[in-house]
């Protein structure tokens, strides 16, 4: 499924089955035709941030993949701020919506493409006063400069849900090269 | 005094519905617009000439610009503004200068140069790199508390015309009143004639939307020597605070990495059963410590950064929401965090 970048795709999650307290997530696929940049050094961006008064949140990116001869780096070392566990190396990478910036930082080898999962999760029902917003971005080998992208921000993706849990998914560098595609959506009682 | 009439060619249909019932009853005013500005020439024409001792600039300029920075907050369609922009081609804007001002726009349907708020007193593509021409003036004139800033076109010269047009505005601390007065309009030339290619009047940002525009005329020989145009703003009514009848939501804020900041916006919803009136301002109090906004409208001493709320029209009804751009410096990464209050009315 390919969804333009002006193109919202609205899912609302299955956090309204879920009484009275429950964790709901939603999975994403995400796929980047990367073969522009292939052989070429840079990094990859993740981003994981609240507004004001969010709901505890967090999103747990696995199946991370490069296609070969991409690869990720050992040096520079990974780096993350705020709310980070876990690393690109040893899945899954989690990163919650604790602080004002919650960021990590790999950087790679770029293949032909690109590949990871991410799965937003938040306690429900939602009573905060906002959602909270995942951002993606390739960068060049400083890991600042943003790559395949004219993003604003720098970010090549967005996956946000709002106060009432519903997601606004959006591309926002090439159109062509990426897709953001709903994977999974349920409710499971709080762990 | 004179009394103008509207020219059906350059006053749309919506215009002249609008004004209609002015004109009924007050055969020399305008207005009012979607804000409530109005405007009129009933008042007296008393030229301040300030062209022997006001501060001379943009002298030999061609499309010339420069910010001056004002004496006193002047408040134009509900931003208090420190600073100005004034062009040679009779154009005044706010909040920047424009890229490109030679072209007139009609102010009822084009947006402005940069979207920028604008006085407009005689808006063509006018020179002072012209033989025999003069510059631009300003002076502040008055006691603090009643100051006028008076700007004055000097023997300007439209492209090519053969005659120097004198022109001024008068910009009025606490009134907040903008007056033009036409010293001399007649160029002698059949195409700037008493503004027979000019645009007069004064819009804001988004003011073929939001009808925040009043529009005196355009293209139009309706100016003369020796008039005067004051445009005023609605009576200020007391802020009240109407947080009770707000809901607060913001999207998330997004951190560039590049600019170190933060950007996002906050909506606020009228949760209750009667419309409230605008302007409407949000104020972010109890801003988290080293959070600071950016842009913001103004600053409230004691409270925190304020925005007028834009694009509510005259009121946010029941239900309706409306949204403000927000952005943030937060060296510390700390979660910003900040307690909304509405309030309806000026400040």
């Amino acid at each position: 499924m390919t969804i333009s970048g002006f193109t919202k795709l609205r899912i609302v999650s299955a956090l309204f089955l879920c009484s009275p307290a429950c964790w709901a997530s939603t999975i994403y696929q995400v796929t980047i035709d990367t073969s522009s940049q292939s052989g070429n050094n840079g990094g990859i961006y993740f981003q994981f941030n609240g507004g004001l008064d969010p709901d505890p949140a967090s999103v747990s990116i696995t199946n991370f993949a490069i296609g070969a001869p991409g690869s990720l780096s050992a040096l520079p070392a990974p780096a993350g701020n705020g709310g980070v566990a876990g690393s690109l190396d040893s899945l899954p990478l989690v990163i919650d919506n604790s602080a004002g910036n919650n960021d990590y930082l790999h950087f790679l080898t770029f293949g032909p493409t690109l590949l990871f999962q991410v799965s937003v999760d938040f306690t429900s029902p939602l009573t905060g006063s906002s959602g909270s917003t995942f951002s993606f971005g390739l960068t060049a080998d400083d890991g600042l400069t943003p790559v395949l992208t004219g993003d604003p921000n720098g970010f090549n993706g967005q996956i946000s849900y709002d106060t009432a849990g519903v997601f606004t998914v959006a591309t926002l560098g090439n159109d062509a090269i990426e897709t953001i595609a709903p994977v999974a959506s349920s409710g499971v009682p709080e762990p | 005094m004179s009394t103008r009439k509207l020219h059906p060619m350059t006053c749309p249909a919506a215009l002249l519905k609008l004004t209609a019932l002015a004109y009924i009853s007050c055969a020399s005013c305008f207005g009012q617009d979607a804000y409530g500005y109005t405007a009129t020439n009933s008042v007296p024409y008393s030229y301040l000439d300030i062209s022997g001792t006001g501060t001379s600039i943009l002298s030999n300029a061609d499309d010339g610009t420069a910010t001056l920075s004002l004496p006193f907050g002047f408040r134009f369609y509900g931003t208090t503004y420190s600073s100005l922009c004034v062009s040679s081609n009779g154009l005044i804007t706010f909040g920047g200068c424009p890229i490109d001002d030679m072209t007139t726009r009609d102010l009822t349907a084009q947006s402005t140069p940069g979207n920028l708020p604008v006085l407009a007193p005689f808006w063509q593509d006018l020179s002072f790199a012209v033989p025999g021409a003069g510059a631009l003036s300003y002076q502040k004139l008055g006691i603090p508390g009643a100051q006028q800033f008076v700007l004055q076109w000097n023997n300007v010269h439209a492209l090519n015309g053969p005659d120097a047009l004198n022109f001024e505005v008068v910009l009025k601390e606490g009134t907040n009143t903008i007056l033009f007065q036409y010293q001399k309009v007649d160029s002698g030339d059949a195409a700037v004639n008493l503004g027979a290619g000019a645009t007069v009047g004064i819009a804001s940002s988004n003011a073929p939307s939001n009808g925040y525009r009043l529009q005196w005329c355009r293209n139009a020989g309706v100016l003369k020597d020796n008039l005067a145009i004051q445009f005023t703003p609605p009576p200020a009514t007391a802020p009240v605070n109407v947080s009770s009848s707000i809901r607060v939501t913001s999207s998330a804020f997004v951190f560039n990495r590049v600019t170190q900041t933060y950007s996002g916006s906050v909506t606020i919803t009228n949760t209750g059963a009667t419309p409230i009136n605008s302007p409407i301002t949000i104020v972010l109090t109890n801003l988290a410590a080293g959070v600071t906004a950016i842009g913001p409208t103004g600053v409230l001493t004691g409270e925190g950064p304020y925005y007028l709320v834009p694009g509510t029209g005259s009121t946010l009804a029941a239900g309706q929401s409306a949204t403000v751009p927000v952005q943030f410096n937060n060296p510390s990464n700390a979660r910003i965090a900040f307690v909304v209050a509405t309030y309806s009315g000026s400040f």
